[in-house]
């Protein structure tokens, strides 16, 4: 390897450096950053958030809901004390009593 | 000067998530770092393109590991050399064929490109990594220091791999009548 050849090889390379023109290539970089693609789907949920806002105020969402929980209020209400189980009642409890024994003694 | 500005860019992009310092960035190293990609994959542009963007990508999303013990263009270059070798390794272990059937693939694909200039012609006949250190030796100016960095090796296996490739490449250039310019 001489120095005539490493001259030969440095100038070869200097004569074939071109700078590569942009042609969009940084905005199409710009574009695929997480943190761009992020903002965009939070304005994406905040728009789908506002849609949801005003068509419950639209529809009368509040008395709507009102309504639901009242009517399976009063329906709990009514079924339970006409068919309440004390068997069935009284299982539940003991399986909750010894979870939550089995819990306080594990966690000690 | 110019490694000031890089830092004050880096700075802005970690602090304040300044798109458009990053975007600056790009701008300033978009043309060296496809060249790299272009050199590696034997002028295979539209896979330079992608690897590139997924350098600048890793760059943007890990721009605060950037501990300015280097250059950003070395720190820019380490990533873009580790993206290079993920890419080789998939295509590996999908394809079960080595890198030089990878490389002689592209280049047939990108006849166009590939098989007019000489620079491809000659750089198809180095292996990865000695085409990795001559081009950023001769062409990118990066120091053999640096280069070790970049590719994770010693400076003596950078020498090593740069006095093979110069053999390869001289002999090339003399076929070719370029000792006689």
């Amino acid at each position: 390897m001489t120095e005539i050849d490493d001259k030969m090889i440095s100038q070869f390379f200097q004569n074939e450096k071109k700078e590569i023109k942009d042609n969009g290539f940084s905005n199409k970089v710009m574009r695929h950053l997480p943190n761009r693609v992020d903002k965009l789907s939070n304005i994406w949920a905040a728009f789908c958030t506002a849609i949801a806002i005003v068509l419950f105020f639209v529809f009368n969402g509040l008395e709507a809901i009102l309504n639901i929980l009242r009517e399976a209020y009063n329906g709990t209400m009514q079924s339970s004390i006409a068919h309440l189980d004390l068997k069935s009642l009284l299982i539940a409890a003991i399986v909750l009593i010894s979870l939550g024994v089995k819990k306080v003694c594990y966690s000690d | 000067m110019s490694q000031l500005n890089d830092i004050s860019l880096v700075a802005q992009v970690v602090v304040f998530k300044n798109t458009k310092a990053f975007d600056t960035l790009v701008k300033k190293y978009q043309s060296q770092v496809r060249r790299f990609f272009l050199n590696q994959t034997l002028g295979d542009s539209e896979l330079s393109d992608d690897l590139a963007q997924e350098t600048f990508i890793k760059a943007y999303t890990n721009i605060s590991s950037f501990k300015n013990l280097s250059n950003f263009s070395t720190w820019l270059y380490r990533i873009a050399y580790n993206v290079f070798y993920d890419y080789i390794r998939s295509r590996k272990e999908t394809s079960e064929i080595d890198a030089r059937e990878v490389d002689a693939m592209h280049s047939t694909e990108q006849e166009n490109v590939g098989e007019k200039m000489d620079i491809y012609k000659s750089l198809k006949m180095l292996k990865e990594v000695e085409r990795t250190c001559i081009t950023l030796f001769y062409m990118e100016d990066v120091s053999i220091d640096k280069i070790a960095g970049i590719i994770g090796s010693p400076t003596g296996t950078v020498k090593s791999h740069l006095s093979r490739g110069k053999e390869k490449l001289a002999i090339y250039l003399k076929q070719n009548g370029y000792d006689r310019n």
